[in-house]
């Protein structure tokens, strides 16, 4: 977050090409001095950044159980997909030093298909507009979206991605959130550009890999139902239906495909134990930037079912009213998914929040109806800065206590649900704005304001 | 004649009873009880006590290793039936109070971890072990007032090296590695309260004999105690056609005289167990106590009274002069019994000692409460002989040990390469991590064994009532076979007994060592907390929740503040602050008949701005002012 106010200011004042150049130069390079500084030890560390599924040091004790024979999924240990880990078992065998490239390219690969994400989604917003300008009110011409943005929406996209202290962070503590985020910009990206094929295939990789980018499949099946149905979309349209059930059912095909590949190289299924059981289950409480560990640290052990499945729940709940409600904007509706499984997953870590933030510059038109800005950015400074102090005060000197670190990581998911709930706030108030006018018509002077009915 | 026919009938019942108790007898048993005191250079004084009861069970007849024990006679019941219902072919089980000090004291007769240790083998006929397991330390936690009912699968392990078995192990007693069982309390406090049930298993209890001597207030006011029950099976005699079952009972203890004495090592009977003997158990075929006056060359101490027999042995060099009083033998006097008292010219001198040929001290490394390493220094003072050597570290499963930090190494820097790495990773709250090296001890050397971890946060409920003292890591096993034994207090015996022990001519000494117990902290919740953590993260739950739901299941529209005025106190308050949204009167909400589900369609507004509109005289310049504002 505090690094996209710089990268919003780039372009803007020099809209050149040469702008990306400087964006790839910058992240790269500063990801190159992290990784081969002193600190990156200490990142490698740092539950912020590494979850007990991406973090480095468990993928080191990973390859190195294979090393001796051992399945890394036997103990508790190792939470990756065994698809990742030989995928990284094989690079290091190759030779140990791909592995720090591998992390680079990986970013560089998201921050580019981030960046075409950007493109992608202004271009279909533009064409949207162009379809629906007929219904909308003639006072809103100010609300309009330009072709401007075509060009400037996904550098900032880059900038805000590639230049992100929390992705750099991320990336040189080798944190796997980053090959996580890769697969989420992959899902977005093929979701966006509507090839059923390539969309169920990106989508079940992204939730093989991290599990909750399940639900994008409701979004991404009604996306594809509205290319292929035009305006006469429903719910209750067979035509429609079958469309979503055929991505629906590709989606499962891929998935069964992933699982199938993952049997072989341990000829067993453990592995799905280890790690979707793990996600789900969250039994390992270390403490991260989400919302579980303490609460299932201090939860009553006859509660402990119960609150299991109603924070699950909560986390992918979500997409059931907003289908209903964003039911002609999936893409939105998909990024807000983004966002809201990065709050509400059993092991967030900066990084997932980082894809998101990443997403917002395409919905910056609706910024000027956003409410708590500067509450959000303050609380996310706040957090940012003091997850470690608190940690170290508690972990290391003993003068705090869990209570400190538990109060950073209610502010942080404050913060994001303040975020992800005001964008929504905005989107849809731009929405009615549109439809209505910027201001209520014939004026000289209402008594009226915006409510919610 | 007449007179003639009882007597008959006598005869023949009498041969029927001599039949009858032949049969029963025929299974032959034998008990022996001994004691060792060793004055160690280093001011201690160490007794060893071991009754071993040897049965010479019929193993055949239930088949395979299985016995069917019945018909008890000095072997103790109760746990005679504990092994039969578990099908127990070889248990060891030791409760200790303190730790073995290798450096100054050598090597122990039988070496115990500090705390409760137990480990089993079961016969090759049982299906479920972890069934048979739990079943023999629930009764064991019974039959010894031990908390061994706390041992689960998170203290369990299955090493395969380490532990083989020390008895018989082919033929009718072959077993499969899956059947040994291991587990240690390293928290375990052993008392009288365990020593009471143990001293009862013994034929004479603590009436006669040895066992006379136990006097819980005294046993436990020692440096180190340690209580030991070994079963297993043995060869009947040389050709090892039959075997025996043997039962050892061992019990040791090191007091510590210059601490309580005006610095001298005197000892006596008397002084350390307030009683003295009286005689022996009237069971026991042996019943033999040894003092070792090795160190007495130049007549340092006076030994009270005069022993019955002194024996010199030799094994490999090592001269060792023991004086033996044997209590069969020994002219018991009416009034006084047998006190041995040990009587030292001088003040002990603390010089230097040399530690033995082979030891191990182990440490916690690190800092903080996130990560932590164990780091184990393994001595290996030979200056010509290699040592080949097992060493076993059991951690609990909240110890997540890291193999990849692995590292085995000389402290010159020179890496150890083991010679086998066995590694059983852990699971949460269901298995230990159990790692087995094979490795191969340079002469004259430190190797390093060190590993990091990473601590586990548990549930609150979790945690011992004392949270902040930490939690104890069981000690790591060090196994191996000395080719020399000048180091042993007493050379382990294959034999039954410590004389096979103390004067037999071996050439090879297995060792088992355990090093001391660790004490780690874990980081913990703050205790208090429960309702506040579940209020705090379900009111932030609830924010999302609330804002979402009220975002997808409302809709904007314009609110006439004219009518908003008419809410009462919190319209008013609205129009003052320009906050008319929050406004929720009742009379400002549309009529139900204008909702329509598609946004699309709402964009009809002529009614909704008539509506509007026929307010609109009434606006005041300066709501509409902060009204603009706002939507800006």
């Amino acid at each position: 977050m505090s690094a996209e106010p710089r990268a919003e200011q780039r372009p803007q004042f020099r809209p050149v090409p040469k702008a990306l150049k400087y964006i790839f130069g910058l992240g790269l390079g500063a990801r190159a001095v992290l990784m081969s500084s002193h600190l990156a030890g200490w990142l490698q560390d740092r539950l912020e950044l590494a979850s007990p599924v991406t973090s480095w040091t468990r993928m080191t004790e990973g390859l190195s159980l294979l090393d001796h024979g051992i399945s890394p999924y036997e103990g508790d240990m190792f939470h990756e997909t065994p698809l990742v880990l030989m995928l990284l078992y094989c690079l290091s065998k190759i030779w140990g030093g791909l592995i720090p490239i591998f992390f680079l390219l990986v970013d560089l690969v998201t921050g580019c298909l981030v960046h075409e994400v950007g493109t992608n989604v202004c271009r279909h917003l533009l064409e949207k507009q162009g379809r629906h300008v007929k219904f909308y009110s003639t006072d809103s011409l100010s609300l309009l979206l330009t072709g401007k943005q075509l060009n400037s929406v996904p550098r900032l996209m880059l900038g805000a991605y590639l230049l992100n202290p929390l992705t750099i962070a991320s990336c040189a503590a080798y944190s796997t959130t980053g090959l996580h985020s890769l697969v989420i910009a992959g899902a977005l990206l093929a979701a966006v550009q509507g090839n059923r094929l390539l969309a169920t295939l990106a989508t079940a990789v992204a939730s093989y890999q991290c599990v909750y980018p399940e639900i994008f499949i409701i979004p991404v099946a009604m996306y594809i139902a509205q290319l292929e149905q035009g305006g006469r979309f429903s719910f209750r349209d067979p035509d429609s239906r079958l469309s979503l059930l055929q991505t629906a059912g590709g989606h499962f095909a891929w998935l069964g495909f992933l699982w199938a590949l993952s049997f072989l190289p341990f000829g067993s299924m453990d592995w799905l134990y280890s790690t979707r059981g793990f996600v789900m289950l969250a039994p390992d409480l270390t403490p991260n930037m989400g919302l579980f560990w303490y609460f299932f640290t201090e939860m009553f052990e006859h509660f402990r079912i119960f609150f299991l499945c109603v924070f699950q729940l909560n986390a992918v709940f979500y997409v059931i009213p907003l289908a209903v409600k964003l039911r002609d904007h999936p893409m939105f509706h998909l990024h807000l998914l983004v966002g809201l499984t990065a709050v509400f997953k059993s092991y967030p870590t900066f990084g997932d929040a980082a894809l998101f933030l990443s997403l917002l510059p395409v919905w910056g038109h609706c910024f000027k109806y956003m409410r708590n800005l500067f509450l959000v950015v303050c609380m996310w400074l706040y957090s940012i800065v003091l997850a470690p102090v608190l940690w170290h005060l508690w972990i290391y000197y003993g003068s705090a206590n869990a209570n400190f670190f538990y109060a950073v990581t209610l502010a942080y998911a404050t913060a994001q649900i303040f975020l992800l709930t005001d964008l929504l706030y905005a989107f849809l108030r731009r929405e009615f704005h549109l439809r209505h006018g910027p201001a209520p018509k014939e004026g000289q002077g209402m008594p009226i304001l915006m409510n919610l009915k | 004649m007449a007179e003639r026919g009882p007597t008959l009938l006598f005869s023949v019942f009498f041969c029927l009873l001599c039949y009858v108790f032949h049969t029963v007898a025929s299974t032959k048993d034998e008990y022996s009880e001994e004691l060792l005191i060793i004055p160690f250079r280093s001011g201690q004084v160490y007794s060893h006590f071991e009754f071993t009861t040897l049965w010479d069970v019929d193993f055949a007849q239930g088949g395979g290793g299985r016995y069917k024990l019945q018909h008890f006679r000095l072997f103790p019941r109760a746990l005679g039936q504990v092994m039969t219902e578990y099908r127990v072919q070889e248990m060891h089980l030791t409760l200790t109070q303190g730790m073995w000090q290798q450096d100054k004291w050598g090597y122990p007769v039988t070496s115990a971890a500090p705390g409760a240790e137990l480990w089993a083998w079961f016969q090759q006929e049982v299906d479920d072990v972890d069934q048979a397991w739990f079943g023999l330390t629930n009764a064991l936690s019974g039959l010894f007032c031990a908390s061994l009912n706390f041992i689960d699968s998170t203290s369990t392990a299955t090493p395969h090296l380490s532990f083989r078995p020390q008895g018989l192990a082919e033929g009718l007693f072959s077993t499969k590695p899956s059947h040994l069982q291991y587990a240690t309390l390293p928290r375990e406090n052993v008392c009288t309260e365990n020593l009471t049930p143990w001293k009862k298993l013994l034929p004479c209890s603590t009436r006669t004999g040895l066992a006379a001597l136990f006097h819980a207030g005294q046993l436990y006011n020692t440096q180190y105690s340690s209580l030991g029950v070994h079963l297993r099976p043995v060869c009947r005699n040389d050709s090892c056609r039959d075997a025996s079952l043997e039962l050892r009972q061992v019990l040791s203890t090191v007091a510590d005289p210059p601490a309580t004495l005006n610095g001298k090592q005197d000892w006596s009977m008397k002084r350390y167990f307030s009683r003295s003997l009286s005689g022996p158990c009237p069971m026991a075929v042996t019943s033999r106590v040894y003092v070792d006056v090795t160190t007495n060359q130049t007549s340092s101490f006076t030994l009270k009274p005069e022993p019955t027999e002194l024996k010199l042995t030799n094994y490999q060099g090592y001269n060792r002069k023991l004086a033996v009083y044997d209590l069969w033998s020994f002219p018991f006097h009416k009034e006084h019994g047998l006190n041995v008292d040990m009587k030292w010219k001088k003040e002990v001198s603390y010089k230097e000692l040399f530690p033995p040929r082979l030891y191990v001290h182990r440490f916690v490394t690190g800092y903080g409460q996130e990560h932590g390493g164990i780091m184990s220094l393994l001595y290996n003072r030979h200056p010509y002989l290699e040592q080949q050597i097992i060493y076993m570290e059991l951690l609990p499963w909240f110890t997540r040990m890291y193999l990849h930090t692995l590292k085995v190494e000389t402290t010159e820097g020179n890496l150890v390469q083991p010679l086998l790495t066995r590694y059983t990773p852990g699971r949460d709250r269901q298995n230990p991590y159990l790692l087995e090296i094979v490795l191969t001890l340079p002469p004259d050397s430190t190797t390093r064994i060190s590993f990091s971890f990473e601590r586990a946060f548990l549930k609150w409920t979790e945690y011992p009532p004392d949270a902040n003292h930490g939690f104890y890591i069981s000690s790591a096993v060090l196994t191996t076979i000395l080719r020399q034994a000048d180091n042993f207090t007493v050379p382990p015996h294959m034999g039954s007994g410590l004389q096979s022990g103390l004067f037999h001519s071996s050439t090879e000494f297995p060792l088992r060592l355990h090093t001391e117990t660790l004490l780690i902290s874990l980081p913990t919740p703050d205790f208090s907390m429960p309702y506040n953590v579940i209020c705090l993260t379900c009111t932030v739950i609830a924010i999302a929740f609330g804002s979402l739901h009220n975002l997808t299941t409302r809709r904007f529209q314009y609110t006439d503040l004219k009518k908003a005025n008419s809410g009462g106190m919190r319209a008013w308050l609205a129009q003052l602050f320009g906050r008319g949204k929050h406004a929720t009167s009742e009379d400002k909400l549309r009529e139900p008949g204008k909702e329509s589900e598609d946004p699309g369609e709402e964009s009809e507004t002529s009614e909704e701005n008539d509506y509007i509109g026929e307010q609109r005289e009434l606006v005041t310049p300066r709501v509409r002012a902060e009204s603009d504002k706002k939507d800006r």
